[in-house]
């Protein structure tokens, strides 16, 4: 029986991920969602590698090569102080992919667990989970980072924090209204009825059935995480100079539009492609997981 | 196909294109219904029986691929008909009630709402440009639904679906269908969700109204019971083709294709009698479908030739046809079955 | 024999929440009403009824996700008038349920080996070394590979599904299991496989079942007793014999004049043709006196005024009507 075991579980896995695969493989934008996200990924993470100029990311000057075009040595061409913005561009990425990440990681189990509490209990508990996260959901975050920024010091983990406070109600919300209309589902009646405990049923029954909006959602709100970043790092008020951050290129590059053009818009590009990739592969996740089938 | 063939169905084969591969859905199907005749298609989930219904409405989706040699409606070809033919045989020919009447009306419609919506498609069509003529489609919906058996026609205008019982929005969905002449009313499955009292009147209303105007009547049911009371024909069908076909008494007295005998054994009786034990074993997987008899594997009187060919749907008995190789005949210049090809 | 199960004026009404600010009179949903019936040792009760009749309801209150309004549930000797989450463990075991539609009853996320060790775990019904070998072997009980148990249940068909939630039912080795409608989602050579398993099922482990269904055919081949709803309350209760030989509720011979049946010899036996008329009422708004006056052929005047009481009129075979 254990020899099945496992090649059952292993060709199941198969089968599903399979039908994934071509789900999602039929709409081109998802794969170009998905391409540029793995892209993103990997010059993130190897950014030193990868970059023609690693040290541009660090306090530098080079005055001499100041402002130029992008050409065959400057893909995107310099700023004001001589620094390769192609270079600095992925650095930057790696700041606005970790606060993605830290975001998500912090706020999907906590919202996810409030959720489900609030869905199962009803009652009391849920009126007041929800309400909570009601007044939590009424906070803007770009205003609340902004606030907390400027009484605290601007950096990074801060804006975190901020993000974090205003998200966690979004996914609170998403599994409550999923756990509310699982919780009369036959399957757990039957739990009920055989005598399974409360954690079994919220955690082994309802909460599997959960898992893909949560996903779709999570997938999605890279994006906009990453334009909150942005934004707050535009206003400066994100990780300060000279660590490069999209926003902060973007802002001080505004400066000298539009003759030297180039050095705020290969930085807004590339956070307009960030997303959007983010987007089409949240789409494309949603698209394949839906039980729509002949 | 006999001159007073309302529509015909020949030799037709369906399959739907998906990841895996392909699934021959349909498997030779052939179906006639004349002018005025109730035909019964008996068949349990997944034989291909809406499929074949969608297959004549040609509302099937993209995936669906047809070959075959016909679908025919008083002599157009359905399946390469223009758009506008299949749009005008829709509106004045042909009519369809579905199984579940919550979702066949839409619920934030009243009931005047959507029976006047259809009543004038069905008259005037969606020409725009046609001037609008002097109809009272409020009248003519009373009409019908007066004609379909519903106390208080005006009040039951003004309710929204939810305000009705299961019943009650079965009979709009008769009166939408009906309210306009039609020559073919296709009825699936029309009284599975309902109460058994309920069915009994909304089957007997169908056969009432069919019969007062002439108008064949496909009966599409699970139930050998319903077939019996309310047709004159009936069809067996099976995993994509049409096991058996005769007139309703001589099928109910004379059955012959072990699939339809395996059904008549599994009914439960009134009388008290035990159930069998069913048929074992399950419908064939439709990617990869036996080359030959497709209720062989099932079949407790499968031969070696079951598995080599599809038999032929043949008329064994005047007016009776069976596919089964126990019943095929031998003449001196047919084909020998086994080498018959399949699709 | 001993009694498994007993009922006593069984009833649960609804509060139906009245729109608009201002307290109007208080509107209940009468879904069973001072119900009684019993079910024996090894025996199967049949609960008929059509829509809103109240035999889901009462089913439901047996298993404990509703609680009585009011009225008794023994279970052997024991009261069990309370919600599931509140009734002993050793209740629990004793009492299954295998519902109507496999496909929302089992999890469509677990494998049908979760499925199964859910009930076996719960109860402790093995030691975890032989849970493998367990849930094997209920398999092998409803006659399903053993490979099923790491398959998913939209792999697999919906005639197997109901085999497997009926798997899931025996696992603790109940005394009673109520069946709501078991195959009423099934085609009819699949219901005959069903169903011939479950009686197997009975003979061989002593169990006693509350069969709910609407479909009289059916339970007149699965039923020692037949108890037949309508409108909340029990019309007529007889031996599956007495039920259709000699049916004496004017809406019991409705009924069975309704059904559709595939031969002559059955013909037959549907004696009377007591045409259906009139809608199925909202339990919200009943009529006054016997609930199916507007339809009752035999009206009279009494039954518009007074409810009948329900009356044994041959051993064993009890009506509520005016008529006897």
């Amino acid at each position: 029986m254990k020899n099945e075991n496992r090649t059952q579980i292993i060709s199941r896995a198969c089968e599903n991920f399979r039908r994934f695969i071509y789900r999602f493989s039929r709409d081109p934008l998802s794969i170009v969602g998905l391409v540029l996200v793995i892209l993103f990924i990997i010059l993130a993470i190897f950014a030193p590698l990868i970059v023609p100029y690693p040290k541009h990311a660090e306090p530098f000057v080079d005055w001499s090569n100041a402002s130029l075009p992008p050409s065959k040595d400057h893909l995107f061409g310099t700023d004001n102080m001589g620094r390769d913005i192609f270079s600095r561009t992925i650095f930057a990425l790696r700041g606005a992919l970790k606060m993605a990440i830290g975001v998500l990681a912090i706020v999907v189990p906590i919202g996810t667990i409030i959720g489900l509490v609030a869905g199962y209990y009803a009652g009391a508990v849920e009126m007041v989970l929800m309400r909570i996260s009601d007044i939590f959901l009424a906070l803007p975050s770009l205003v609340l980072a902004m606030a907390i920024a400027a009484i605290l010091r601007p950096t990074l983990f801060n804006n975190m924090i901020a993000v974090c406070v205003s998200w966690w109600p979004w996914y609170a919300r998403l599994t409550y209204g999923m756990v509310s209309s699982y919780r009369n589902e036959t399957f757990v009646q039957a739990a009920q009825i055989i005598g399974a405990n409360r954690w079994h049923i919220i955690f082994k029954e309802i909460l599997p059935n959960c898992l893909s909006p949560i996903f779709t959602k999570m997938a999605l709100d890279v994006g906009w995480v990453i334009l909150i970043g942005a934004s707050l790092s535009f206003v400066g008020l994100g990780e300060q100079p000279p660590t490069p951050a999209l926003g902060t290129m973007v802002a001080e590059g505004s400066r000298y539009l539009p003759d030297f053009w180039w050095i705020s818009v290969f930085p807004a590009i590339v956070i307009v492609l960030l997303i959007l990739s983010f987007n089409f592969l949240g789409d494309g996740i949603r698209d394949s997981l839906s039980l729509e089938e002949v | 196909m006999a001159k007073n063939d309302l529509l015909s169905i020949e030799n037709l084969y369906l399959s739907y294109r998906i990841y895996k591969g392909t699934l021959k859905v349909l498997n030779n199907v052939n179906f006639e219904v004349r002018q005025g005749e109730k035909v019964g298609l008996v068949g349990e989930t997944g034989c291909g029986k809406t499929t074949t219904m969608k297959a004549i409405l040609r509302i099937l989706p993209e995936q669906a691929i047809i070959t075959g040699e016909k679908i025919s409606f008083k002599g157009v070809d359905l399946i390469n008909a223009y758009e506008e033919e299949l749009q005008y045989i829709r509106r004045k020919e042909i009519a369809m009630i579905f199984q579940d009447p919550t979702s066949s009306l839409n619920p934030v419609f009243t009931i005047e709402d959507q029976l006047c919506d259809v009543i004038k498609f069905a008259l005037i069509g969606n020409n725009r440009s046609l001037k609008k003529p002097n109809i009272n489609l409020k009248d003519i919906a009373v009409q019908a639904l007066h004609n379909a058996s519903m106390p208080d026609p005006v009040r039951i205008l003004s309710n929204y679906p939810f305000q009705l019982s299961g019943g009650m929005r079965q009979r709009v969905c008769i009166a939408m269908a009906l309210a306009t002449e039609r020559n073919l009313l296709i009825a699936d499955e029309p009284t599975t969700n309902l109460d058994v009292t309920i069915q009994d009147q909304v089957l007997r209303l169908i056969k009432r109204l069919v019969e007062g105007k002439n108008i064949s009547l496909i009966l599409i049911t699970h139930s050998l019971g319903i077939v019996r009371e309310y047709t004159d024909r009936v069809y067996i069908m099976y995993a994509g083709s049409m096991v058996e076909m005769a007139e309703t008494k001589e099928l109910f007295e004379n059955a012959l294709h072990p699939y339809t005998l395996g059904l008549f054994g599994s009914v439960p009786k009134l009388t008290g009698e035990g159930i069998s034990q069913g048929i074992p074993g399950s419908l064939p997987d439709y990617l990869n479908p036996p080359r030959g008899c497709r209720f062989a594997p099932r079949c407790s009187k499968a031969m070696e030739v079951c598995q080599y060919g599809v038999p032929p749907f043949q008329e064994i008995v005047p007016r009776h046809y069976v596919s089964c190789f126990l019943y095929v005949r031998r003449q001196s210049n047919e084909r020998n079955p086994c080498c018959q090809k399949t699709h | 024999m001993s009694e498994i199960l007993a009922v006593k004026k069984l009833t649960k009404y609804f509060l139906i929440k009245q729109p608009g600010l201002f307290r109007r009179k208080a509107v209940y949903l009468r879904a069973v009403d001072n119900i009684d019936f019993t079910v024996e040792e090894g025996e199967t009760l049949g609960l008929v009824g059509e829509s809103g009749s109240g035999k889901s309801t009462t089913a439901y209150m047996i298993v404990g996700m509703y609680s009585p309004t009011s009225g008794e549930i023994l279970f052997k000797g024991m009261d069990i008038n309370m919600l599931v989450t509140k009734r002993s463990l050793n209740v629990k075991k004793e009492i299954a349920i295998v519902f109507q539609d496999p496909s929302v009853s089992l999890n469509p996320q677990h494998t049908i080996r979760q499925i199964l060790a859910l009930p076996l775990a719960v109860h402790k019904i093995v030691p975890k070394s032989q849970l493998n070998d367990k849930i094997e072997e209920l398999l092998k009980t409803v006659e399903l590979p053993a490979i099923y148990a790491f398959k998913q249940p939209r792999a697999i068909g919906v005639g197997e599904k109901q085999l497997v939630a009926i798997a899931r039912a025996i696992a603790t080795n109940p005394n009673l299991i109520v069946l709501d409608e078991p195959t009423s989602a099934l085609d009819v050579s699949v219901q005959a496989k069903i169903i011939n398993k479950l009686l197997d099922l009975q003979k061989k482990l002593n169990l006693s079942y509350l069969f709910i269904t609407h479909d009289l055919s059916l339970i007149r081949n699965v039923a020692n007793r037949v108890a037949i709803m309508y409108l909340g309350k029990i019309r007529e209760i007889a031996s599956a014999k007495e039920f259709f030989e000699n049916p004496l509720h004017p809406y019991t011979q409705m009924l069975l004049s309704a059904i559709p049946v595939v031969s002559e010899k059955e013909n037959a036996v549907k004696q009377k043709k007591s045409l259906s008329k009139g809608e199925i009422p909202s339990p919200v708004n009943l009529p006054p006196g016997c609930g199916f006056n507007p339809r009752c052929r035999y009206k009279m005047d009494i039954c518009l005024r007074e409810d009948p009481i329900i009356r044994e009129v041959s051993p064993g075979h009890y009506v509520r009507c005016h008529l006897y």
